[in-house]
């Protein structure tokens, strides 16, 4: 197992070590354009050659990578081009807002699709196909348009959310729970959709088994049927889904933090990328692929764990 | 059927929410008092960094101000008007400028305003690199006679000096500030607030406590100042609409509904958009040498329609780049170039272009969507072809700069001052003037503004307003209206020449 999760990482690491390596260089095709737009339009070319210098554009690519590599791996990841702020705290400032999203998704989706996609599975007839009405208007109504229309009904007309912001939780912990509301239904309603069909799928595939029908006749309870047996048979693929679904939210999550003006690190991705602040962009993505890694490395063990069948020696 | 049960289980939620969500609130504007009440905005761009030396104007003053005073400041309708300097006077030639400095100021930090702390900040932002630079470009030197009389030495006249040191150059920070670590993020001047840092979080808000030490408590309508970056228009409207915030930079574009929706509406003389011909030597594109393919380029645009259209209306039609408010204006000039695609053909025709040629210009995303096509449209009709050259949003303001295109369509703000528009677009030197296109006449009239005093200038910018447009410099189409939204809970007057009101010009309402 060790062995198993010592040689992930160090796929992982080469997974990171690559894609800084690609965005770096991505980052530099408009590395001409760089100074004159952290200047702004009123800067003058001598101001911009200057600033060009100042920041180590005028060295070959290769060499820019270097130096930002030979620091980050020392976990200096630098300062911002734009306001001078460390991209390490940058990025602390932002990432628990984009993982309040993203786990608040993950959790409510997981929650509601259980429930709803085994219900339907065991009960089938008209909740089973309400369920799959639920199911394609989660799938019809795209998140950001669900997201409009609830800031306007929840929280301008009738005024019990916030309609924009994130509150920390350390600051007060029921402001962070009200500031994730409404960006937590707006994206668990799309992932809802597909994961309460996957469960639903896989619980009927499952109590359609040889070993189902033993396991009643033996006289156990139909709970501990469903949630010892058919659950953990049906998970599998569900974690799949739902690894997916969360590294689908960490990019997804622009689109919603945009909408709810959420400081979130899509949303320093996008005016980093932007303003040409090479430094926080790199920050970014190494974080980024970092939890990309992670989750795919727990995913793997959950499964295993949960099935023996997938298990490493 | 739904149970009773459930009903009751659903009240009982939603009154956890009612009560965690009052529990929580923390509204802006909470208090019409003036000096007890919170103002919170809603910016469109984040601060970049809070050294003065870095600042930019446009929406960038309103995280300055709060904490910087100028040596003068700027008056809702653009004029000077006494901040640190009580009064200044130029010498007879307006190459020597002497400011009186105020005597009582302390700077957060506790250190003295004085004249040897000007003199600092002055030295600093002429060498230090930032994007205003060239605001003092025209400064020789600087001396601080004694505490209070600060002396400006000029190689040249500046008609904009004055006006900019209520800006970005102006910004007066403690000089022991200079050297330490954390100058772009945590400001000292002697501001009527202070950035408190532990309500602040980069990128998200920026939090202002009064500086109970204040020189001019007048300034401080407002206990606390909160400032919240949000890019998105829909955002900031969903967020003043539902109270989050008492105050937005807008466009146009959502002015109907914003005056639906119960909010305050500000409108100002915002950009003027056209085209912007650097090519006038005809280096890239030859045909632009002539000064008739500029103007059958003028006339051959429906402006009045694509305002209507595109623009929504708001805005007015023009052929000059002057704002009303500088004494270059010209009434007549606004109408100087109509639509007359007749007129544009036969002006073609003798420069000898009757079957047109390819004019390359950049495009990018965040360009209104229906601008390149219409443009595209308008001046095939007099056999010019465009050749949009499509670059990332990212890139697209350094393109326009590069030098590699004879012309653009882009907007431009409007200096109460007509030497700010000389500055940016038009002087050889100026960082709009990409390939330094330059005149005789251009040169004799520039002469003759810094010259001459400010009563006199006047008729020397409007000779400069005539001459750019007979000679089509540039193909203005319109000036927009540039909206602001408050809340009921405050009052806000616009600042002319400026993107966004000043700081000082929000009042609680009554």
């Amino acid at each position: 197992m060790i062995h198993y999760v010592a040689r992930r990482l160090g796929a992982g690491v080469l997974l990171v070590i690559t894609a800084s390596f690609v965005v770096y260089l991505l980052m530099l095709v408009n590395s001409a354009h760089i100074a004159q737009t952290l200047l702004g339009p009123d800067a003058t070319p001598d101001l911009v050659a200057r600033k060009s210098v100042e920041l180590g554009l005028d060295k070959p690519g290769i060499v820019q990578y270097w130096n930002w590599l030979s620091h980050a791996v020392r976990g200096d990841l630098g300062n911002s081009w734009n306001d001078g702020e460390s991209v390490g705290f940058l990025i602390l400032n932002r990432i628990p807002v984009t993982l309040s999203i993203a786990i608040g998704t993950i959790v409510v989706s997981v929650a509601v699709s259980l429930v709803i996609g085994m219900a339907a599975g065991v009960r089938r007839g008209v909740l089973d196909r309400i369920v799959q009405v639920i199911s394609v208007g989660g799938l019809v109504f795209p998140g950001f348009w669900l997201a409009l229309v609830l800031v306007v009904f929840i929280a301008i007309n009738l005024g019990i959310l916030p309609a924009t912001g994130y509150t920390p939780f350390t600051q007060d912990p029921a402001g962070w729970f009200l500031s994730l509301v409404l960006p937590v239904f707006s994206l668990a309603l799309g992932a809802v959709a597909g994961l309460s069909q996957q469960i639903r799928s896989a619980t009927i595939a499952t109590l359609e088994k040889d070993y189902i029908r033993t396991l009643r006749s033996r006289g156990l309870p139909e709970w501990i049927v469903l949630l010892r047996h058919v659950l953990r048979n049906a998970a599998p693929p569900t974690l799949t889904i739902v690894s997916l679904n969360f590294i689908g939210l960490m990019s997804g999550a622009v689109m919603i933090e945009q909408i709810f003006a959420l400081p979130g690190i899509g949303s320093l991705a996008v005016t980093s990328t932007t303003s040409g602040d090479i430094p926080v962009v790199m920050g970014t993505v190494i974080i980024a692929v970092i939890i990309v890694v992670l989750v795919n490395i727990a995913v793997d063990l959950v499964n295993g764990w949960l099935n023996p069948k997938v298990r490493l020696s | 059927m739904i149970s009773r049960r459930s009903v009751l289980q659903g009240f009982a939620a939603g009154t956890v929410l009612l009560g965690i969500s009052a529990c929580s609130s923390n509204k802006p504007g909470t208090s019409a008092v003036a000096g007890e009440a919170t103002l919170t905005l809603g910016a469109g761009v984040e601060p970049l960094s809070f050294d003065p030396a870095q600042s930019r104007e446009a929406q960038f003053v309103q995280y300055f101000q709060p904490v910087f005073d100028t040596l003068i400041r700027r008056t809702p309708d653009g004029q000077p008007s006494p901040m640190l300097a009580k009064s200044w006077s130029y010498n007879a030639d307006n190459t020597e400028l002497s400011f009186v400095l105020r005597d009582d100021v302390k700077f957060s930090d506790g250190e003295a305003f004085n004249a040897a702390a000007a003199k600092a900040n002055l030295d600093r932002f002429k060498t230090a690199g930032g994007p205003l630079q060239a605001q003092l470009v025209s400064l020789e030197s600087v001396t601080a006679k004694d505490a209070t009389t600060l002396v400006l030495t000029l190689s040249t006249q500046d008609p904009s000096l004055i006006v900019n040191l209520g800006g970005p150059s102006g910004y007066m920070q403690s000089p022991k500030q200079f050297t330490n670590a954390n100058i772009k993020t945590q400001p000292v001047g002697t501001g009527p607030y202070k950035l408190d840092r532990s309500k602040t979080t980069p990128g998200a808000q920026y939090t202002y406590v009064k500086n109970e030490n204040y020189w001019n408590k007048e300034l401080q309508q407002f206990a606390t100042i909160v400032i919240k970056p949000m890019k998105d228009e829909n955002a900031r409207i969903n967020a003043l609409r539902s109270g989050q915030i008492d105050g937005m930079i807008a466009t146009a574009k959502t002015i109907s509904e914003a005056k639906k929706s119960k909010v305050n509406v500000v409108e100002y003389p915002g950009d003027w958009q056209g085209f912007t011909f650097f090519d006038r030597a005809g280096t890239l594109a030859p045909e632009l040498k002539d000064p008739r393919v500029r103007q059958a380029m003028n006339y051959a645009i429906d402006k009045k329609t694509i305002l209507d259209k595109v623009g929504l209306g708001l805005g007015e039609v023009t052929s000059q780049i002057f704002s009303p408010e500088s004494s270059a204006y010209i009434k007549d000039l606004d109408t100087a170039y109509g639509f007359d695609i007749a007129k544009a053909k036969s002006l073609m025709a003798e420069a000898g272009l009757a079957d047109g040629f390819t004019l390359s210009m950049p495009s990018s995303s965040s360009m209104d969507p229906a601008m390149a096509p219409v443009l595209r449209d308008g001046l095939a009709q007099i056999g010019i072809k465009v050749d949009w050259v499509d670059v990332s949003a990212a890139a697209y303001q350094a393109e326009q700069q590069s030098g590699k295109y004879p012309a653009v369509f882009a907007g431009f703000g409007q200096p109460a001052v007509g030497w700010g528009a000389v500055t940016q677009l038009i002087a050889p030197n100026a960082a709009w003037n990409v390939l330094k296109s330059t005149d005789p006449t251009i040169e004799a009239l520039l002469r003759k503004i810094r010259l001459a005093s400010d009563a006199d200038a006047g008729t020397a910018y409007q000779e400069l307003n005539k001459y750019l447009v007979d000679q089509a410099w540039f193909a203005p189409f319109f000036r927009v209206t540039q909206p602001y939204y408050t809340s009921s809970k405050v009052s806000v007057v616009a600042q002319t020449g400026q993107a966004v009101p000043s700081i000082y010009n929000f009042t609680p309402a009554k």
